[in-house]
């Protein structure tokens, strides 16, 4: 399978399992993405479509497109896969199968009977139905379709050998085919072909002599027609000429035949009645564009023959010319004939591509500039290569339209161990370290050129699922010092470096973030909570191209690492990042994990007091010098003096515990403990050594002292933490508002606008005319000047009063209050396409309003408010800053909807509503569950991390049988804090354990964590069932077709191998996708079918390679297996290795077993009408001994491996 | 008297005379519009050739323009600068689906395109032949044939070359011409920018994409152009320099959609 056939597959299926797996780390906000394992292969099975979209027909739910094949479309197209929702689009019935599996449709090679051509890709219906002779070789690499040199007189063609002999018929030569030669061998044969003048019935003419002996005629090779030695009537150097499918200019005899490249220097040309090659005709080295004495034309150099008008300039003796074809770029630079460079639109890399962006492809092609753009939305980047000529300082470029591997890199993030070393090794990714501080960093792989997205709004959801993996929280810890609030944790999130680094992330993801277009206009796309703002204006340097930037070609050694190979001395970085160290943050769900572990270690004083510098040290020492000089003094019992001190530091720890004194209160307080035990020491000793009875410390003095202390330091709240949650959204990217800049789309003919490219310089922008050479980008939108109409309604069970024309109040019903922790839905409609933000506080314009209404910064007409309010008591007990919510128990939300122009209502519309005051005395609700309830898992899979999420903070607990809560065993992880809702609710989390094959757990839980032990919470009466299954069959691959360290011999065009393999058990009696890489975790392609799997192998090289096959079935049973396969690649034609005289016959020998051919005039005979020596293919071959014969061998072998002259001529009187 | 009575005489015969001259003029000039031109040519070979050749050059323009096809039943619509209006485009290569590569969808191109020619050239040489019939027949001529009229199509490089079979027997007084077929050849490259098509196809199936400026260069004598229309499909353009003569043809495979 060809390298792009495998991205293909690769990509669409890496791209699933990757949303499914960065969802479940992130646990980002995208409400469609189910946040099961990323071994929910059956997920990607459902949403197959949504990634395999088809132009005519819409796509429908996922759960209906089962994919059918349909031999013919009402729109014409032939074999195409469509979902069977959509049959009535099908001409005939659809097909049981995908067209892949079908017999009709199947795709192979197919050969024209008529014109002996051979078309790849062809399904077998169209190609038997119009008499052609179709091969399951898709890709014609079987030996009808191998190309050669076709010798049709002085003209050489590339084609296949039976084209070459209907072309050889028709234009009545002899046949001469040349094999085993590429494209460029034939244009150096074409200059290089042995010609001479060749007099048949008197008349001469210039001919190979393949073709001249071919018609019997008399051949004197390298000979002119006018040399005075042959008598002919042709007079030399009668005129000159261009010669079709030539580059030179010529000189021509009387008789029109050609002779010599021309020169001004007739002698030179003329070169005594003999031909003169190319190379050694006049200035070899140059093109000789515009020279006047050479025709020495050279179109690889950059010039060719062409006919001018006497005014124009032309070689002395004739009106022709060596025209140039070379071209003069954009910058003015030189540019040779089939060189070809990349121009871009903006800075390129770094995930800084600009929206609306592409990159063009530029080729000088005989002497025109020709612009080809490579696929929009940076589908394809342009990839350059410059080679330098060091003698000459010159420069050839050549560039090409290359995929941008964009999906692969945010792949890689599936597996977080393997993934730096992916990443670093795929140049179209980049490792984005994102260090803000030493409690939020994380690192994700991403794409150098970001793709572009759909700017007209049709993908969105799926945009904003993208852009949404860069929504992070940074949790910022302070403690109250004696001297105030300070921040101890992740300070730096609350600094600009926060916005700089996530929006460099987010930009990077696609058209996301604050950015710019390609006029380096932008708008700002990003939410940022708690923590400073930056602006897209800061980007704008990035719509500037910067000179000589331009993206490099793949080298070998990605190639190689394809297949697990790699080059005898490895290059590239060494080693890969050091792996993440414990308690650091290695993955991006962890981020938080680095601040609880050190809150838990203020927690403690004897923890801390162990982690304070010096502290464990002064601890021994006093205990072990005073314990050793009281033994030396005498009678002090040694441990009575470390009684003491250990009472003190005991009840300490003790009053930290219990008026959990973190921070500075404690240090405080063991700091008195440790005074008072330093003081009783120092008191024992006094007592001891100098009578002073009344300096020696109570204990229980010291002990009162101690808690006095710890009494004071929990009424100051001094130790107390607080969290502020610092966040970070990423939106799609959206275009200015406004339409002034639409026309500026049309300003460069040679770059052609598109629909990308006019969308994104304005809300107003449009294209029309997309199926004219040049559409035009203008405004589409009209501007009534006016801000939106907003019209509000609510779900039932509420009711939405109009106070004022800007004012709403929201209420249940029956007019009170709306309930706390339940979500009130709110539908906003605008008349027109606006965009929608709101905020706590009044702010003078939209642009200042922190959020954007249902969490979509898009221009839509229809808009959602989820209204959840928090309980009053809640909110008493947490220090909540910002007004969220008045004493009263009223709250109101602003709002303000642009349109397209940027048209705001000024004044802002308000909604009102209260929230029930009184005790919560509902259970919590359970939202949500990864993974959903009733999954079934793996068979092996022995534990699960289960989530659930709750309308308000709670803790939970669970148990394998219904109990009672109190009674329950397992405690669940819960967020309570007021503050930790997350996008689905408040999250609870567990590891529960899988083993048998069907698990229930009960779970119950209990309301209000903040009122600890009071009797007033609420518990769920009925506790959830969660039960969880696994399959009963192991998922097994039953079948491969390849053995094991088998040997595999190709041919020369390296035909694919099949590879067939066969699965069972498993969810489905083996149903399953199977993949296969010669890489263990390395890059994988899809295989078809889904019990029987099959896929056409490639393998470029000969050498040993492991194929790794895992399949995988929809709960995620994975089976494994690999195969050592060894290729041996025969490419050369049989060699004869001994000839020898046998009684009446000759024999010889070839070194592998071939069938071999005899010809007794020439080489160049066609073996297709020759019988061969044999009928099989034998390594021993005889022929009849005559003297007076001359043999001309040829043989091929079992890959039609073919000599391409003779591979022996035997004389025989050599051999007696 | 009499000298009066001749001049009225010679008035009214030269009044007559005028008359007639102006009717004979009047219909003179209906007989000329009403006259069928004389078809060029001095054999009926000539006549045909050139009686066939211009229907036939607008024939294959259609085609070309088309991508082999007079109605594509697969196409893009779409308009270049130098056209009047849109033409739909054949897709010779094609997938609904993105990413994958495009599944050909006239693997015999150049036989598809031969009967696509023969298909509208067949009635244009039966009414040839027929005004070749009334030629021959003003001229006095028996004709006897037009019945059973076959024709093949061959393409080749340069040329467009038309077999036909046509038992036609002319007599007139003494002079007997039979002709039974006609072998009629065309200047045209529509076959040669097909070879070439064909070859961008198999890159485009085989690799999703194609060394066409590669191509053009190996290949002076034609121009070749790609175009990618806003809705990622793409359109090849081949032209001979030489006469302008133009293939034209669309491929939708390995689109990569926007976004992921």
């Amino acid at each position: 399978m060809k390298i792009k056939s495998f991205f293909v597959f690769l990509e669409v299926f890496l791209i699933l399992s990757f949303s499914i797996s960065t969802s479940y780390l992130i646990g980002q906000s995208f409400p469609q993405t189910r946040t099961d394992s990323f071994n929910d292969v059956r997920w990607i099975l459902e949403n197959l479509g949504e990634f395999l979209k088809i132009k005519q027909i819409s796509s429908v739910s996922a759960y209906e497109n089962i994919w059918k094949c349909c031999p013919e479309t009402k729109y014409g197209a032939r074999c195409v896969d469509i979902p069977e929702s959509a049959r009535d689009s099908c001409k005939i019935n659809l097909l049981d199968v995908s067209c892949k599996e079908s017999d009709i449709c199947a795709i192979g090679c197919c050969i024209d009977p008529f014109e002996k051509t051979c078309t790849s890709r062809a399904t077998k219906q169209q190609c038997l139905l119009n008499g052609g002779i179709w091969k399951p070789e898709e890709n014609c690499r079987i030996p009808e379709c191998k190309k050669g040199c076709c010798v049709l007189g002085n003209d050489v063609e590339f084609t296949t050998k039976q084209r070459c002999e209907k072309l050889s018929e028709e234009k009545g030569f002899i046949f001469d085919f040349r094999a085993y030669q590429t494209e460029d061998m034939c244009l150096f044969l074409k200059n290089n072909l042995t010609e001479g003048a060749c007099i048949l019935n008197g008349a001469c003419r210039l001919e190979t002599k393949t073709e001249c002996i071919g018609k019997n005629g008399t051949f004197y090779e390298n000979m002119l027609c006018s040399n005075p030695s042959l008598n002919t009537s042709c007079k030399k150097q009668a005129y000159i000429g261009c010669v079709e499918g030539k580059d030179e200019i010529y000189w021509f005899d009387s008789c029109g035949n050609r002779e010599n490249i021309y020169s001004a220097d007739k002698n030179l040309s003329w070169n005594n009645g003999y031909l003169l090659s190319k190379y050694k005709s006049c200035n070899i080295l140059s093109n000789n564009a515009g020279s006047e004495n050479c025709g020495n034309c050279d179109s690889l150099r950059g010039s060719i023959c062409s006919k001018t008008s006497p005014d124009e300039k032309h070689v002395k003796d004739g009106n022709y010319i060596c025209k140039s074809l070379k071209c003069i770029d954009e910058n003015g630079k030189e540019r040779e004939n089939g060189e070809s460079w990349c121009v871009y639109d903006g800075y390129i890399g770094d995930g800084k591509d600009v929206v609306g962006s592409r990159h063009w492809r530029r080729i000088c092609v005989n002497g025109h500039i020709k612009t080809e753009p490579c696929a929009d939305y940076r589908g394809q980047i342009c990839a350059q290569s410059i080679i330098k000529n060091n003698q000459t300082g010159k420069e050839f470029s050549q560039a090409r339209c290359v995929s941008n591997e964009a999906i692969k890199c945010l792949a890689y993030n599936e597996n977080m161990e393997t993934m730096p070393g992916k990443c670093l090794n795929n140049s179209h990714c980049i490792l984005k370290e994102i260090k803000v501080s030493d409690g939020f960093k994380f690192k994700l792989c991403t794409s150098k050129y970001p793709r572009g997205f759909d700017l007209t709004g049709k993908r969105r959801d799926k945009d904003r699922g993208i852009c949404s993996l860069a929504n992070q929280k940074c949790i910022v810890v302070y403690q109250k010092k004696l001297s105030g609030w300070k921040c101890i944790q992740n300070c730096e999130c609350e600094t600009k470096k926060f916005f700089e680094q996530m929006n460099d992330l987010c930009i990077s993801l696609g058209d996301c973030g604050s950015y710019v277009n390609i006029l380096g206009e932008g708008s700002n796309n990003v939410v940022v909570t708690n923590s400073p703002k930056g602006s897209w204006e800061e980007y704008k340097k990035y719509a500037t191209p910067v000179p000589g930037q331009y993206v490099s070609f793949k080298n070998l050694t990605e190639f190689l690492n394809l297949y697990g190979l790699r080059l005898s001395k490895p290059s590239g970085p060494e080693g890969l990042p050091p792996p993440a160290l414990t308690g650091a943050i290695k993955t991006i769900g962890e981020i938080s994990g680095g601040v609880v572990s050190l809150m838990a270690g203020l927690s403690f004083g004897g923890e801390f007091l162990s982690a304070l510098e010096g502290g464990a040290s002064l601890f021994s020492a006093i205990s072990k010098g005073f314990v050793e000089g009281m033994n030396l003094v005498h009678n002090v019992p040694a441990w009575g003096i470390f009684g003491t001190t250990g009472l003190m530091l005991a009840v300490a720890s003790l009053s930290n515990m219990i008026f959990k004194l973190q921070g500075d209160a404690a240090t405080v307080v063991n700091a008195v403990a440790l005074t008072l035990s330093l003081y009783s020491i120092s008191a024992g000793i006094a007592n001891t050594y100098f009578g002073a009875s009344w300096a020696v410390l109570n204990p229980f003095l010291g002990a009162a002292i101690i808690l006095a202390f710890a009494l004071t330091m929990k009424m100051l709240g001094v130790g107390e933490t607080k969290k502020i949650i610092v966040k970070f959204e990423c939106h799609p990217w959206e275009a200015p508002v406004g339409g002034d800049n639409c026309e500026k789309c049309n300003e460069d003919p040679l770059k052609p606008c598109s629909e990308y490219r006019c969308t994104s310089l304005g809300q107003a922008c449009g294209l029309i005319n997309p199926y004219k050479e040049n559409p035009e980008c203008k405004k589409v939108f009209p501007d009534d000047g006016k801000p939106p109409l907003v019209n509000f309604s609510v779900m039932r069970g509420y009711l939405i009063n109009k106070n004022s024309s800007y004012e709403y109040i929201i209420n249940k019903e029956d007019g009170s209050c709306i309930p706390e922790f339940t979500p009130i839905i709110i539908n906003l409609t605008t008349n027109k396409f606006s965009q929608c933000k709101w905020d706590f506080k009044r702010k003078e314009n939209s642009e200042d309003m922190d959020y954007y209404v249902s969490g979509d910064n898009g221009f839509l007409k229809n808009h959602i408010i989820t209204l959840f309010a928090p309980s009053l008591e809640s909110v008493n007990v947490y220090n909540i800053s910002g007004n969220f919510i008045d004493k009263q128990g009223r709250t109101q939300i602003f709002i303000r909807c642009q349109d397209r122009y940027g048209n705001y209502n000024i004044k802002e519309y308000s909604l009102r509503y209260c929230v029930r005051n009184g005790p919560d005395s509902t259970p919590p609700i359970l939202f949500k569950t990864s993974p959903e309830n009733n999954t079934i898992l793996p068979t092996n899979k022995e534990e699960i991390n289960l989530s659930i999420w709750l309308n308000e903070p709670a803790e939970c607990k669970f148990s394998s049988r219904d109990k009672n809560y109190s009674e329950m065993e397992g405690l669940m992880n819960c967020s309570t804090g007021l503050e930790m809702l997350d996008e689905f609710g408040w999250r609870c989390s567990a590891k529960l354990s899988t083993p048998e094959k069907e698990n229930k757990f009960y779970i119950r839980c209990r309301d209000k964590p903040w009122l600890g032990e009071n009797s007033t919470r609420n518990i769920n009466q009925q506790p959830f069932v969660y039960v969880i299954r696994k399959t009963e069959n192991p998922l097994k691959i039953d079948y491969i077709s390849l053995s094991d360290n088998s040997t595999i011999t190709l041919g020369p065009e390296k035909e694919p191998i099949d590879l067939e393999v066969r699965t069972k058990g498993g969810i489905n009696n083996g149903e399953s996708v199977c993949l296969y890489g010669f890489k263990k975790d390395g890059e994988s392609i899809l295989m078809s079918g889904e019990i029987n799997h099959h896929a056409r192998v490639s393998f470029p090289f000969e050498t040993k390679y492991i194929i790794y096959i895992k399949c995988v079935d929809s709960v995620g049973n994975i089976a494994k297996e690999n195969r050592a396969v060894h290729i041996k690649i025969d490419s050369k034609p049989p060699e004869i290795i001994r000839i020898f005289k046998e009684g009446a016959n000759i024999k010889f020998q070839t070194n592998e077993p071939a069938k071999c051919y005899v010809n007794e005039k020439y080489c160049y005979f066609d073996l297709s009408k020759t019988k061969p020596l044999s009928e099989f293919f034998l390594k021993t071959h005889y022929i009849e001994f005559d003297n007076k014969k001359t043999y001309y061998i040829k043989c091929k072998d079992a890959f039609e491996n073919e000599n391409p002259s003779c591979a022996v001529i035997i004389n025989p009187e050599e051999l007696e | 008297m009499n000298k009066k009575r001749g001049q009225a005489s010679l008035f009214v015969l030269g009044g007559i005379i005028l008359v007639g001259l102006i009717i004979l003029f009047l219909i003179s000039r209906n007989i000329e519009i009403k006259q069928t031109p004389k078809i060029q040519g001095k054999d009926i070979h000539s006549k045909l050739q050139y009686c066939i050749e211009p229907k036939l050059k607008e024939i294959i323009k259609t085609i070309g323009e088309r991508g082999g096809s007079v109605n594509p039943e697969l196409y893009i619509k779409f308009q270049f600068e130098e056209e009047k209006e849109p033409h739909n485009i054949s897709f010779l290569c094609y997938n609904n689906l993105y990413y994958y590569p495009c599944i050909n969808q006239n693997p015999l191109l150049i036989e598809h395109v031969k009967n696509e020619i023969k298909k509208e050239v067949e009635p244009v040489v039966r009414e040839c032949f027929e005004k070749i019939k009334e030629d021959y027949e003003k001229k006095g001529y028996s004709y006897s044939g037009n019945k059973n009229i076959t024709l093949s199509i061959n393409l080749s490089e340069g040329k467009v070359i038309l077999d036909i079979k046509n038992n036609i027997l002319l007599k007139r007084e003494n002079k007997t011409i039979e002709k039974k077929e006609f072998r009629l050849f065309f200047d045209d490259y529509i076959y040669d920018l097909m070879i070439l098509a064909q070859e961008i196809v198999n890159q485009e199936a085989d690799y999703c994409d194609s060394y066409y400026a590669e191509l053009s260069i190996l290949n002076p004598q034609i121009d070749i152009s790609k175009f990618r229309t806003s809705d990622l499909n793409i359109i090849y353009t081949l032209r001979y320099i030489k006469n302008n003569e133009t293939f034209r043809f669309a491929v939708r495979g390995c689109v990569i959609p926007p976004g992921i």
